[in-house]
C-alpha cells in the first residue's frame, strides 16, 4: 500500500512513517500544503493521512482539491481538534475516517487498513492468516474450518491483532480500540485481560495455534513465528 | 411586594393620617365660623329690637316667634349681652335641638327689659357628616389617582430599572453577548447601569480569555502528546529488556491519561461555550439500548446483573452527540463503581431516566458528586470528569439530575 502522510510536525510524521514502513507500506511525507498538492498531482496513492491544521493552509482545502481532481485515494484525517464541525466537514468533503490526536499508531494502522479494505476490496474481504479465516462481510471467523463463536469485542480484538501482527499492543491501546473515546477511562485492564484470555481459549479450542502471547508487563502480541 | 407598591402604600398611609388631622381642623373651623355668623345675626336682631323699643314701639308687637321680651323689676341687676347654648323643643322634629341663645337686659324709657333670642345652630353631627364625606371623597380620589399614577410611574420612570433587572436575569456569560441596558436620565439608574455594564464586560472578557486559554492549551497539548505516544510505541518494538519495558509502559499509560484529561477538559470547555447548541429530538430509548448493547460484554464480564425497563420511543431534546456521551458516561460509571455480582438497574419512562447500581457508599459528600476531579479512591484509573461532564450536558439540555444513595444503591435520576 502506498501512503502519503501530510503532517506539518516532523516528529509526528516520522512516528507515522516509521510505523507504517515497518508494516510494509511505502510512505511519502509532505510537511506543508504546497508539497502535498505537488505530490498529489504527481503520484498516485492508495491512502492519504491528512492533518487538517497546516502552516500554509487548511487541510480541508487539500481535501477539496483531492475531490475536485477526482483523486481516488482513501483519506484519513488526523486532527488535534476534536471538534465536531471538523469531523462532519471532513467526512462530508469525502474523507473516509477521522482520528483525533493523540492516537495510537496501531490504531492508525488499523483504520488505514479498514479504509483500504472498504475502498479497494469493496468491503467483502477475506482475511486469511494460516489456519485462521475471517470473513469481514458477515463477521464470521473460523479456525481449521471450525466456526468460532466470538463476541463482538473478541472479533474486533482478533482483527486488531491481525492488522498489527508482531506488534506489541499495550492494554491501553487495545482498550481504546475496543471502547473508543469519551468513556472516562472506563476500561479496567481486567476487561482487556478477560477478552484476550477468552479469545485465546476459543482459538486453541478450535485447534488453532496460540499466536497471541503475553508480553510481560507490556501487553500482548500476535506472534506469527509460532 | 413591588417597590412602587411599597411607595404607594406608604404614601396612602401618610395621606390618610394627614386627612384625618385636616378633617378635625376643618370641623372646628367650620363650627366656629358658623357659630360666629349665627351670633352676629342674633345680635343684629337684638340691636334692632332695642332700637325699636327706644323709638317707643310696644314690646308686645316686637315679641314674636324667636324673640322674647319681658319686663324685669328695676331692682334686678342689669345683665350684659351673653351667648349661651340651650336646648329648645322643636315641634317639627319632635325633639329638643341645640340652639344658640343671645340675651341681654336694657333699661329703655324707664323700663327694664329682658331681651333674648335664639336660633338654630348647625348640628355638629351634620358638620361631621359633611367633613367625613368630603374627606373620604378626597381620599378616594387620592386612591384612584395614586393608583393610576403609580402604574404610570412604574411603566415610565421605573422602566429602565425593570429593563436592567430583566437584562441581568437573562445575562449569561456563555452567550458572550454584552449586557445591553436602556438609556436613562435618572442619576441612580445611570450609576447602576454603568456599574453593571463595567462589571459584566469585565466578566465577559475574563471568561473569554480563560476559555481561549483552555482551548488553546488543550489543542496545543495534543500534538506533543501524540508524538510522545508514538515514540513510546515505536520504542516498545525495539530490543528492550523487561525493566525498560515496564518503564515505557508506565510512561505510555501516563500519556494516555493526560490525553484523556485533555479531551475531557476540552469537551467541558466546549459545553461551557455552548458549542453543541443545535438541539434535536433524539430517540432516547434507542440510544439507551445501543449504549447498553455496547457495554453488554463489560457487564457480563464483571458478572453484573442488568435489569432494564425501557419504554419505547422516548423522545428527548438533546444534541445527538451529547446524548451518546451522557449515556456512555452514566452506564460506564454504573459498571465501574459496581461491586462483584452487583446489579445495574436502568429504567426509562417518558418523564425520566433512572440508572442505579449497587456499590459502596461514597467517601465524600454527595453534593460534591458532580464536581470535577472528585472520585472514590478505589478506582484510581478514572479521571474524575465523567459526572462533571454529565452534569454539564444535563444543564445544557434542560434535564434535571439528582443523586441518591438508598439500600446500598447509587441512584442517578434524570428528569426531562
Amino acid at each position: 500500500m502506498k501512503v502519503l502522510v501530510i503532517e506539518d510536525n516532523e516528529e509526528l510524521a516520522q512516528n507515522i512513517t516509521s510505523y507504517l514502513t515497518r508494516e510494509g507500506y511505502i510512505c511519502e511525507l509532505a510537511t506543508n500544503h504546497f508539497q502535498a498538492i505537488d505530490k498529489l498531482n504527481g503520484f498516485k496513492y492508495d491512502c492519504i493521512v491528512l492533518d487538517i491544521i497546516l502552516p500554509d493552509g487548511n487541510g480541508l482545502d487539500i481535501l477539496s482539491h483531492i475531490k475536485s481532481e477526482k483523486i481516488d485515494s482513501g483519506i484519513l484525517i488526523i486532527s488535534a481538534k476534536n471538534s465536531l464541525d471538523d469531523k462532519v466537514n471532513g467526512l462530508e468533503l469525502g474523507a473516509d475516517d477521522y482520528l483525533t490526536k493523540p492516537f495510537h499508531l496501531p490504531e492508525l494502522n488499523a483504520r488505514l487498513k479498514a479504509i483500504y479494505r472498504r475502498k479497494y476490496l469493496q468491503g467483502a474481504y477475506e482475511i486469511r492468516f494460516n489456519e485462521i479465516y475471517i470473513n469481514t462481510d458477515n463477521m464470521e471467523v473460523s479456525v481449521n474450518d471450525n466456526m468460532l463463536d466470538l463476541t463482538r469485542k473478541e472479533y474486533a480484538l482478533l482483527l486488531y491483532f491481525l492488522t498489527n501482527q508482531n506488534r506489541v499492543l499495550t492494554r491501553q491501546t487495545i482498550a481504546e480500540h475496543l471502547w473508543g473515546d469519551y468513556t472516562d477511562n472506563l476500561m479496567n485492564f481486567d476487561f482487556v485481560y478477560q477478552h484476550v484470555k477468552n479469545l485465546r481459549k476459543k482459538i486453541v479450542q478450535a485447534d488453532g495455534k496460540d499466536y497471541i502471547e503475553t508480553v510481560y508487563g507490556l501487553g500482548y502480541k500476535l506472534n506469527t513465528n509460532k | 411586594m413591588k417597590l412602587i407598591q411599597k411607595f404607594t402604600l406608604w404614601y396612602l398611609v401618610i395621606t390618610f393620617v394627614v386627612l384625618i388631622i385636616g378633617g378635625l381642623l376643618s370641623y372646628y373651623s367650620i363650627k366656629s365660623e358658623v357659630d360666629y355668623e349665627q351670633v352676629k345675626y342674633l345680635r343684629k336682631n337684638i340691636d334692632f329690637t332695642i332700637r325699636e323699643l327706644n323709638r317707643g314701639v310696644i314690646p308686645d308687637s316686637l315679641s314674636q316667634n324667636r324673640m322674647e321680651i319681658s319686663e324685669l323689676a328695676m331692682s334686678t341687676p342689669k345683665t350684659r349681652l351673653s351667648v349661651t347654648d340651650t336646648l329648645v323643643y322643636t315641634r317639627y322634629l319632635r325633639r329638643k335641638e341645640p340652639q344658640l341663645k343671645v340675651s341681654t337686659s336694657q333699661i329703655i324709657g324707664g323700663h327694664h327689659f329682658y331681651i333674648s333670642t335664639y336660633g338654630a345652630i348647625v348640628d355638629t353631627r351634620d358638620i361631621t357628616t359633611a367633613v367625613v364625606k368630603s374627606i373620604s371623597t378626597i381620599f378616594l380620589i387620592m386612591l384612584v389617582v395614586t393608583g393610576l399614577v403609580s402604574i404610570l410611574i412604574s411603566r415610565k420612570v421605573l422602566l429602565p430599572f425593570n429593563r436592567t433587572l430583566k437584562a441581568m436575569q437573562e445575562f449569561r456569560l456563555q452567550q458572550k453577548k454584552p449586557l445591553r441596558l436602556m438609556e436613562t436620565k435618572t442619576t441612580e439608574f445611570k450609576k447602576l447601569n454603568n456599574f453593571l455594564s463595567l462589571m459584566t464586560n469585565k466578566a465577559l472578557k475574563d471568561y473569554q480569555t480563560l476559555k481561549e486559554f483552555t482551548e488553546n492549551a488543550s489543542h496545543e497539548m495534543q500534538t506533543p502528546l501524540a508524538i510522545i505516544m508514538g515514540k513510546l510505541e515505536l520504542l516498545l518494538e525495539s530490543q528492550i529488556d523487561d525493566e525498560q519495558a515496564k518503564l515505557i509502559v508506565s510512561a505510555h499509560d501516563a500519556v494516555e491519561k493526560l490525553s484523556k484529561v485533555g479531551q475531557s477538559l476540552t469537551l467541558i470547555t466546549k459545553l461551557d461555550n455552548r458549542e453543541f447548541e443545535s438541539q434535536e429530538t433524539v430517540n432516547f430509548s434507542q440510544v439507551l439500548n445501543d449504549s447498553l448493547f455496547a457495554f453488554q460484554e463489560l457487564i457480563e464480564m464483571k458478572s453484573l446483573h442488568l435489569e432494564k425497563q425501557i419504554a419505547d420511543h422516548v423522545k428527548v431534546k438533546i444534541h445527538p452527540l451529547l446524548s451518546n456521551i451522557l449515556l456512555n458516561n452514566l452506564i460506564g460509571n454504573a459498571i465501574r463503581h459496581n461491586i462483584k455480582d452487583g446489579v445495574i438497574r436502568v429504567e426509562l419512562t417518558p418523564a425520566r431516566l433512572e440508572i442505579s447500581n449497587s456499590g459502596d457508599p461514597l467517601n465524600f459528600p454527595a453534593e460534591k458528586m458532580f464536581n470535577r476531579f472528585i472520585k472514590n479512591n478505589q478506582s484510581n484509573e478514572s479521571v474524575g470528569l465523567g459526572l462533571a461532564i454529565v452534569k454539564q450536558i444535563c444543564e445544557q439540555s434542560n434535564i434535571d439530575i439528582s443523586y441518591d444513595y438508598r439500600d446500598s444503591m447509587h441512584i442517578l435520576r434524570l428528569s426531562f
